[in-house]
């Protein structure tokens, strides 16, 4: 392709070279017709010349002849009739008239005596006669008045007194003259310097021309030109003696005069000045072409060019990129225009990414706000999570929470949806399996994912799947009931052992298939064992060589990671799984969560007999154990409270045959919680409505007052049923 | 074992009970005998709370019982000396509604 300014250049040089043609072209058709124009009133001017000159020369010779009568007779007297037929005969004329002052014939050939007014023909020369009147006079031949016969007349007035001499020809005279005449009239008239003209008969012969060895051929043989179709009163071309000529005709009497003078000639000027002219126009047209093509580079192609190359980098991606050329008002008004699209185009953009990162931070939102933060660690266990996200939303979520006193569920899961939906998805299965734990009795994961599933399958519109391994550590004995939903085994961590996978699985994803149930599977954890769970985005991160982290380097990095501290595992995978990915592209969310099992708890725990004693014995062991454990009394007080209303109720009501008290501290928050265990008919407490408080004293009803005290003055309060015991407990925070 | 002290004065038609310890399901009915027995003889009832260390619901029971008889026979009833725990269960339970606390 041409470059911009290149076509133009191109465009202009044709449209001056056409324009030079056309100039040209124009000069020269000028030229010629100018020199037509010439020729023909060359040729014109030279026809009427030469058709007057042929009989001015006749009237010449006639009034020649009547001033040397009137010059001979002037002072004689009348002329004799027989002196005039003499003088007829010596000059050839037929008629001679003596005219007097009167106008009166008064000598001559014939009718002496006579009036000349009294013919309008004669009566023309009565002129002569007034003092102020011509010398000479002429008529051209025509009929006579007396007898219609053509003559032609001329007559000179007498030099020294009043009256004139007028002569005639008899027509035959005349036309002899004129034939006479004919013959080499033309021989010695040339039009500029090579042109000429032929005089004809009406025979067609040529009387007269240039070249007078033409005479006495005919026009035919002369020159090519037929006599009988030659035009006439026009400008006509022919080649003749094979030079090109312009031409013009005539009739001069009853000749034809033929005029010719060579185009050669004609056109010389015009052949002399064209070149000339013609180089003049290409240095001016040259000249146009420089100078316009110059301002083309510098004002057109130039901003073309200028404007081009913001365009490309505004194409590129550079929207910072500004159009500036002011080379004039239209590419200013063009800048502008652009500078306007691309500011317009900017913000779109950036509303656009804008409205995209709002979404995808309100997924990650919803899900890091899904995301429990606050890792419990006390003497018993403790745990650390943590979620990676891709730069897409994902899916992944970890879970963990207490189920009562001893038992603490723990998850990791996987959804396969991402963006805004897996988020949602998520927050729905991370519910469902948190609720199915917590209001199941028995706490069995299993259950919890059976119940999980028959749920997320019966409202699945995006066809997602969720994986998921659930988990619950009983405190008490370091077993671990779990379900495995189609997820990665986690790994178990011992001290002076190789990492072990726990392999088991209970059955497919979540979401899949409705209706099927979920094997329940168990584990056990040793004090000083840990657990680590994590999803697939840890064993499929890929390293710029499109390798798989993988479960080895996953068991290995666990194994040198030389501690089982949770918060210590999660940083040494993560950091092992980062430069392990080095800078490659993250495909997935990477989530971890590992557990240390440290110990049971410390607590003690003593059983009583149900009888009318277990209150003060149970308070007695209760206030023993809270001394011993540091307890402010306040405290103790509201405690101690609530284990008589919880125990005299058991004793009241259960049927039970025995009852134990266990009493736990926590380090962090500081506080006691005590679980009261009967072997009698299963009953909730907690289920019974609390008591109307505003009545007065004579409408007050007795009972529910104690559990109303147990809720308000106990930081938590739970009531579950296990192995055939009814459990209460009651945690307050040391104040 | 836990205990309470009950401390019982009459002077005049107004009976004093003094309670020293704690008044919970085990001790609680031994002031619902000590007030079965001498109530009858008091237009006016006080209970001396400065050294019970809390009391309970079954303790609630019998004080809302004491407020009903002292009701039934127009007699006042009011208590004294009342620490904070026990206050707190008053305030929990409404019963400081109706009691009268010095």
């Amino acid at each position: 392709m041409l470059s911009l300014a290149a076509q133009l250049r191109l465009r202009l040089l044709v449209l001056v070279a056409v324009s030079f043609c056309l100039a040209a072209w124009t000069l020269w058709k000028g030229e010629t017709m100018r020199a037509e124009r010439d020729v023909r009133a060359l040729l014109e001017l030279n026809y009427r010349d030469v058709s007057r000159g042929f009989t001015d020369r006749a009237d010449y010779q006639l009034v020649s002849i009547a001033r040397d009568i009137a010059a001979r007779f002037g002072s004689s007297g009348r002329l004799a009739t027989e002196d005039a037929a003499k003088i007829c005969a010596e000059e050839e004329v037929a008629e001679i008239y003596d005219v007097d002052a009167n106008g009166v014939v008064v000598g001559g050939s014939r009718l002496v005596g006579s009036y000349m007014g009294a013919g309008a023909q004669s009566a023309e020369f009565l002129r002569l006669l007034e003092p102020d009147g011509p010398e000479t006079l002429s008529q051209p031949d025509r009929p006579r008045t007396s007898d219609g016969k053509v003559f032609k007349y001329a007559a000179a007035r007498f030099p020294d007194r009043s009256g004139y001499i007028e002569v005639g020809w008899s027509e035959e005279r005349f036309l002899r003259f004129l034939r006479q005449r004919a013959y080499g009239y033309t021989r010695s008239w040339h039009i500029d310097e090579r042109g000429w003209i032929a005089f004809v008969d009406a025979g067609g012969v040529v009387t007269s021309h240039a070249d007078m060895s033409l005479a006495g051929k005919t026009l035919q043989e002369a020159t090519g030109l037929d006599p009988a179709t030659v035009p006439t009163g026009t400008l006509f071309r022919a080649t003749i003696a094979g030079a090109p000529m312009f031409c013009y005709a005539g009739p001069v009497r009853d000749y034809l005069a033929v005029l010719a003078d060579p185009v050669e000639d004609a056109f010389a000027s015009r052949d002399r000045f064209m070149p000339r002219m013609a180089a003049v126009l290409l240095a001016v047209f040259a000249l146009l072409f420089g100078c316009v093509s110059l301002m083309l580079r510098h004002r057109v192609a130039g901003s073309v060019q200028r404007i081009g190359e913001a365009l490309r980098r505004i194409a590129g991606g550079d929207f910072g990129g500004r159009a500036d050329v002011r080379s004039s008002r239209e590419f200013s008004e063009l800048s502008d225009n652009i500078n306007a699209t691309v500011a317009a185009l900017r913000a779109a953009s950036e509303d656009r990414v804008r409205r995209i990162e709002a979404e995808l931070e309100l997924g990650r939102t919803i899900q890091r706000a899904a995301l429990p933060a606050d890792f419990p660690s006390d003497d018993c266990f403790r745990l650390a999570a943590s979620m990676e996200a891709a730069r897409e939303v994902g899916g992944d979520f970890y879970d963990f929470f207490p189920l009562g006193e001893t038992l603490r569920a723990f998850l990791v899961a996987d959804v396969s949806g991402k963006g805004v939906t897996g988020a949602l998805y998520m927050m729905n299965a991370k519910t469902l399996l948190k609720d199915a734990l917590m209001a199941d009795p028995a706490h069995d994961p299993a259950a919890a994912l059976t119940h999980a599933n028959a749920e997320l399958c019966a409202r699945n519109p995006a066809e997602m799947f969720v994986t998921a391994w659930v988990g619950v550590l009983d405190l008490e004995t370091g077993r671990v009931a779990f379900a495995n939903a189609g997820h990665n085994p986690p790994l178990r961590l011992r001290e002076g052992a190789e990492p072990e996978w726990i392999r088991g699985k209970s059955g497919c994803p979540l979401g899949c298939f409705g209706g099927v149930s979920y094997k329940p599977l168990e584990t056990a954890l040793a004090p000083g064992d840990a657990l680590f769970l994590y999803t697939d985005g840890v064993t499929e991160a890929m390293n710029p060589a499109g390798e798989l982290f993988g479960e080895a380097r996953l068991a290995a990095t666990l194994s040198a990671a030389g501690s089982r501290e949770p918060r210590a595992l999660d940083v040494a995978v993560h950091a092992a799984v980062a430069s392990f990915a080095a800078d490659a592209p993250r495909a997935d969310d990477i989530t971890i969560l590992a557990l240390e099992y440290l110990a049971a708890p410390d607590r003690r725990l003593k059983t009583f007999p149900c009888d009318a004693a277990a209150p003060a014995a149970s308070a007695a062991f209760l206030e023993e154990t809270l001394d011993a454990g540091g307890c402010p009394p306040k405290d103790k007080a509201r405690l101690l409270v609530a284990l008589d209303e919880v125990v005299s109720n058991v004793v009241r009501c259960s049927g039970a045959s025995g009852l134990a008290v266990a009493v736990r501290f926590a380090r962090e928050p500081r506080g006691a919680t005590v679980s009261v265990s009967d072997d009698g008919t299963p009953f909730d407490p907690l289920r019974v409505p609390p008591p109307d408080t505003t009545l007065a004293a004579d409408d007050r009803p007795i009972g529910g007052l104690g559990m109303l005290l147990l809720r308000k003055t106990m930081d938590a309060v739970s009531y579950r049923y296990a192995h055939g015991c009814n459990i209460l407990s009651f945690r307050k925070d040391f104040g | 074992m836990t205990t309470m002290n009950i401390e019982k004065k009459l002077e005049g038609d107004t009976l004093t009970i003094a309670l020293d310890g704690r008044l919970d399901t085990t001790t609680s009915p031994d002031l619902e005998e000590v007030l079965g027995a001498s109530l009858d003889a008091a237009a006016a009832l006080v209970f001396d709370f400065a050294k019970l260390d809390y009391l309970s619901s079954a303790g609630l029971r019998v004080l809302l019982s004491a407020q009903k008889r002292m009701n039934a026979k127009h007699g006042s009833m009011k208590l004294v000396h009342v620490n904070d725990a026990v206050k707190e269960v008053f305030d929990i339970t409404g019963f400081a509604d109706f009691l009268t606390v010095e």
